[in-house]
């Protein structure tokens, strides 16, 4: 346990510099867009100069670059900073949509493995066959099809066409435990606010995981077959293992690198999440940050890539974990 | 005499690749007697280890078993073709009647299990056992019999905290596990130590006076012959060159390749000034040269040796070659 | 061997190289002739995937129509039926096959087809444009990390590991935002330039300035694109590294520059060649995600800008505005996943083997 400890510690040591590195990136982007964002947060060309005085001020805007840095995320951390756009204070207003994201981000990462996995493993029992063709062209299919495009077709069918979907809000239940809605919803045993929520995330969340399903069926048939064709595997059917024992052997040491890809697929669908958000109008944390880019909206951005990253490093903090319980050869 | 435990007949075993069907073994008789230590030997690619994985179908595609008989004298003394036997009944064989030991012991053992847990499974799926306590108070009994030091604790380890050896040793106690009867230790010792291999080869030699067992060896290795082997059968290319008593076959080679074989190791039985390597390739299996396989290197090559395969001829007492150089014609 | 139709193609090509080699230098053939054999090997293999195949049409396809595209387009892409015909209500959001219009028209009277197939050339440009200079910044950086190790390994990998940490997408989005005034500028200000521009992507000079967006995109993805490639080409090197010629080219006292570009690079290109190859599709989609994101911001057309303004006439049922660029986007950037998954099998030693005759 100690070991776990130390590791942990350790891997918390490395996130500082990749958070810094994250946020320091994009504030240096967000000033070299060559606007006045004291004149535009005030108002635009009609701002009144006291106001654009008073916003230079409030954000240091007239310090050298690393005093308005430290300003900007010591504001963000602590959430006393508000946002000049939007109102809000800005750790605030990211945390309000995180919530959204992420139940979005589950439901395209639930239809990754329920999906992605059994098509995998069947199209390597298949190897070779018209199966094991179709889940390949299935899988290029899907990494090479517009998800935009993908999210107006399902709603021109879905919606426009059967109407068996709803395209806005996002039904909450009554009281909030975690914030993300289905979970809470289901928590608190609301059951219609559940649906509701199947209803209005199970397209998204299909869309947002249709490139990761196969991808992972991919990686799946790969390593699966690996696992097959390896001496362990001959060692055991050498030994009159029970074709199911034999097998078991095969799938967990498949998980091993499945596990690492997961990973990088759930960091994948968080990055997928401004285009999908956008086309199915749900009010997460991606739409916010187009909509901050386009409103040069940096205190809303900077919070948002933080969250991003902090989400990506725990993921693979989670996935170096997981690794540990599976594989023995692995020490913290 | 005692019987064969396992009698081969024209086997062939032919992969089906898209450079063309690689015939790795073609058309390959030997017996096997019980109690023996029968060696196949041959260079890498000529066909042992598949023909010692094909006893029990251990053929995955593209390869398949294209012909011929394998015999296999069950504890009823009845010979059964395991050719023709169903998919269960060959899985209740493997490991119970025949065992198999690989090369690489660090790969045969799956990395994410517990030595204890792979003897359980092996006992547990044989019914040879009841519970995973028996198991384990028979793993721990197996390792002691393997001389594995601190057998109590080596079940509690996973594979990667063993030695090379050490897991070699816990290999065969699991493929002994059952009691197997006749026992195929495919090149055991290559990818060991120098050191250990002799370790090894001792304890398979004990361990086969102590329980009867009938040990089929596949090796490259001309020193293992000698030091293990009754009997040995030379592979070249799929084709069976010579088989014969070990003696025979140190004092009187008769194949080429039996001589060639051994003018290129140091031979126990005589004194040499140098070693020889073989010249040439094993050929590729997809497009094998015509005639006798061995034809393109052989110093003695004769027209017919490029046009007709030679049939086996028994030259001295059950010792036999194919070979043109030794027909009476 | 079962023949295959396309193996005397195969024969034909391989023996084509050898003739033409052999007349640049006679004794290439006799240098090369194993190679010659392995590629014949490579393209028989080829002839052995039909979704290869189909791959390789599809992806010369694109190539093709990106660089002939705006020559066979029927009208220009700012032709508009209902300007030159004054048919305002036939050619309002026109379905497929109205009047000449094959795919239609768009809520101007803009002919779909021809925007396409001007798509094309953009998408084209993109593609040349991002990858060869993403790659080459990642490989450099992946050689010298993978290599000397140690401190410049160290910051080499942290600078990568934040822009992974870093989601791209937003990223590119940001720096396209914060480039695209300053790119605007220069077109702007150097004649030169808009006439250099308007002529790659086969748009009007009047037009120059609407590109600024598009090479923003190019520019944020260079920065965007060579994490990946420093990553995977470190790990390469890595191993390369502990190979016995890598060793033995330093035990002869070899410069460091030697060893990595003429003894690990040639020896990791298959690998980098399949991914380059798939990542031609990454490219496209990326660039079109990009352009549905910037949405009414990008005024030439460009084939995600296409789908994005499209979708907006959903519910006037106008599918075809939605269905065909999308279609477009699949259809090239599938050709080129497919045939680089093809080439990654015959790449791989292990799986060429086992593409089997049935």
């Amino acid at each position: 346990m100690t070991n776990l400890k130390r590791f942990l510690i350790r891997r918390f040591l490395t996130f500082i510099p990749t958070l810094i590195g994250v946020t320091l990136l994009t504030y240096v982007i967000a000033f070299i867009i060559p606007a006045n964002p004291a004149r535009f947060w005030a108002g635009g060309l009609k701002a009144r100069p006291d106001v654009i005085q008073m916003i230079i001020h409030e954000y240091h805007l007239n310090d050298p670059w690393y005093v308005q840095y430290y300003y900007f995320m010591k504001g963000i951390l602590t959430n006393s900073m508000i946002d000049p756009v939007t109102g809000y204070h800005v750790m605030s207003y990211i945390l309000s949509r995180f919530p959204i994201t992420f139940q979005l981000a589950l439901f395209g990462f639930f239809f990754t493995v329920v999906l992605g996995i059994p098509l995998g493993i069947i199209s390597a029992l298949k190897r070779d066959t018209w199966v094991d063709a179709l889940v390949r062209v299935w899988s290029l299919i899907g990494v090479s099809v517009p998800i935009f495009w993908l999210g107006y077709i399902f709603i021109y069918i879905f919606f426009y066409k059967l109407g068996w979907i709803t395209i806005a809000g996002i039904p909450y239940p009554p009281k909030t435990i975690t914030g993300v809605p289905i979970i809470d919803a289901i928590l608190e045993g609301a059951w219609p606010v559940v649906i509701e929520n199947i209803k209005r995330f199970i397209l998204p969340g299909f869309t947002l995981g249709f490139a990761s399903i196969g991808v992972v069926a991919r990686l799946t048939r790969n390593a699966f077959l690996d696992a097959l064709n390896s001496d362990y595997v001959l060692f055991a059917k050498a030994r009159g293992l029970k074709k199911l024992r034999v097998y078991g052997h095969a799938l967990k040491n498949t998980m091993v690198p499945l596990v690492t890809v997961l990973g990088l697929q759930f960091g994948g669908l968080l990055g997928g999440v401004p285009i999908t958000e956008t086309v199915f109008g749900i009010p997460g944390m991606g739409r916010a940050m187009v909509q901050a880019i386009f409103s040069l909206d940096f205190p809303v951005l900077i919070a948002g890539t933080f969250m991003i990253a902090i989400i990506y490093v725990v993921t693979n903090l989670i996935v170096d974990i997981l690794y540990a319980f599976i594989d023995p050869r692995v020490r913290y | 005499m005692p019987e064969p435990i396992v009698i081969v007949e024209d086997l062939k075993v032919y992969f089906y690749t898209y450079a063309g069907v690689v015939r790795a073994v073609d058309g390959v008789s030997f017996e096997i007697y019980e109690g023996e230590t029968f060696c196949i030997v041959g260079e890498t690619g000529c066909g042992k280890s598949v023909t010692s994985r094909a006893l029990t179908k251990l053929i995955d595609p593209p390869g398949r078993i294209a012909g011929g008989k394998v015999l296999f004298k069950d504890r009823s003394g009845r010979y059964i073709n395991m050719l023709e036997l169903d998919e269960e009944t060959l899985r209740e064989m493997r490991g119970k009647e025949i065992a198999y030991i690989f090369q690489d012991p660090a790969a045969a053992l799956d990395p994410l299990y517990t030595i204890g847990y792979h003897f359980i499974e092996t006992m547990r799926d044989h019914g040879t056992i009841r519970s995973n306590k028996e198991g384990i108070e028979r793993a721990i009994e197996l390792l002691r019999e393997v001389a594995m030091p601190a057998p109590e604790v080596r079940v509690k380890n996973y594979p990667h905290e063993l030695s090379g050896g050490m897991k070699q040793r816990a290999v065969i106690g699991i493929g002994l596990s059952n009691m197997p009867r006749l026992l195929i230790a495919d090149e055991p010792t290559s990818y060991l130590d120098v050191s250990v291999q002799a370790q090894i080869l001792e304890l398979l030699r004990q361990l086969k006076e102590k329980r009867g067992l009938t040990l089929l060896m596949i090796t490259h290795d001309m020193g293992v012959v000698a030091e293990m082997c009754d009997r040995v059968a030379v592979l070249y290319a799929g084709h069976l060159a010579e088989i014969g008593p070990v003696d025979r076959i140190f004092m009187n080679p008769l194949h080429p390749y039996t001589q060639a074989l051994l003018r290129a190791v140091p031979n126990p039985t005589r004194r040499m000034l140098k070693l020889e390597p073989i010249p040439g390739n094993v050929p590729n299996l997809a497009s094998p040269p015509p005639g006798c396989r061995f034809h393109p290197r052989c110093p003695y090559a004769m027209d017919i040796c490029k046009r007709e395969r030679p049939k086996m001829i028994e030259v001295e007492e059950r010792h036999r070659v194919a070979c043109w150089l030794y027909a009476k014609r | 061997m079962p023949g295959h139709p396309l193996d005397r193609l195969s024969d034909a090509f391989i023996s084509l190289i050898a003739r033409v080699m052999t007349r640049v230098n006679p004794k290439w053939l006799e240098r090369n002739r194993y190679k010659l054999e392995e590629w014949r090997l490579m393209l028989y293999a080829l002839n052995r995937s039909p979704t290869g195949i189909a791959g390789l049409i599809l992806a010369m396809g694109f190539v093709f129509i990106g660089i002939f595209g705006p020559y066979i387009a029927p009208h220009s892409y700012d032709f508009s039926y209902i300007a030159a015909t004054g048919k305002y209500k036939l050619y309002w959001l026109a379905p497929p096959g109205t009047g000449g219009a094959i795919l239609g028209t768009d809520d101007l009277g803009r002919d779909l087809l021809s925007q396409l197939l001007y798509g094309a050339r953009i998408s084209l440009v993109v593609v040349a444009l991002v990858l060869p200079v993403g790659i080459s910044i990642g490989v450099i950086l992946g050689l010298l990390a993978g290599y000397y190790g140690g401190a410049v390994d160290e910051a080499i990998m942290r600078v990568t590991d934040i822009f992974l940490a870093f989601p791209g997408l937003i990223l590119a989005l940001a720096l396209t935002s914060a480039l695209t005034m300053r790119i605007a500028y220069a077109i702007a200000n150097n004649p030169w330039l808009t006439s250099f521009v308007s002529a790659v992507f086969a748009l009007k000079p009047s037009d120059a300035l609407n590109i600024a967006p598009t090479l923003a995109i190019i520019v944020a993805l260079w920065l965007v694109w060579w994490p990946g490639y420093a990553r995977l080409v470190r790990g390469m090197t890595l191993q390369q590294k502990g190979n016995v010629f890598v060793m033995a080219a330093q035990a002869l006292g070899m410069s460091s520059r030697e060893i990595m570009f003429k003894h690990i690079l040639p020896n990791i290109l298959g690998p980098l060649l399949v991914f380059m190859t798939l990542d031609v599709g990454n490219v496209i989609l990326v660039e079109a995600g990009l352009s549905f994101l910037m949405g009414g911001q990008i005024k030439i057309p460009e084939w995600g800008a296409i789908v994005q303004h499209g979708s907006q006439y959903l519910v006037n049922g106008a599918w075809w505005l939605l269905i065909f660029p999308g279609l477009a986007i699949l259809l090239a950037v599938l050709g080129w996943n497919l045939f680089g998954d093809a080439l990654r099998d015959i790449l791989d030693p292990r799986t060429r083997r086992s593409i089997e005759f049935r």
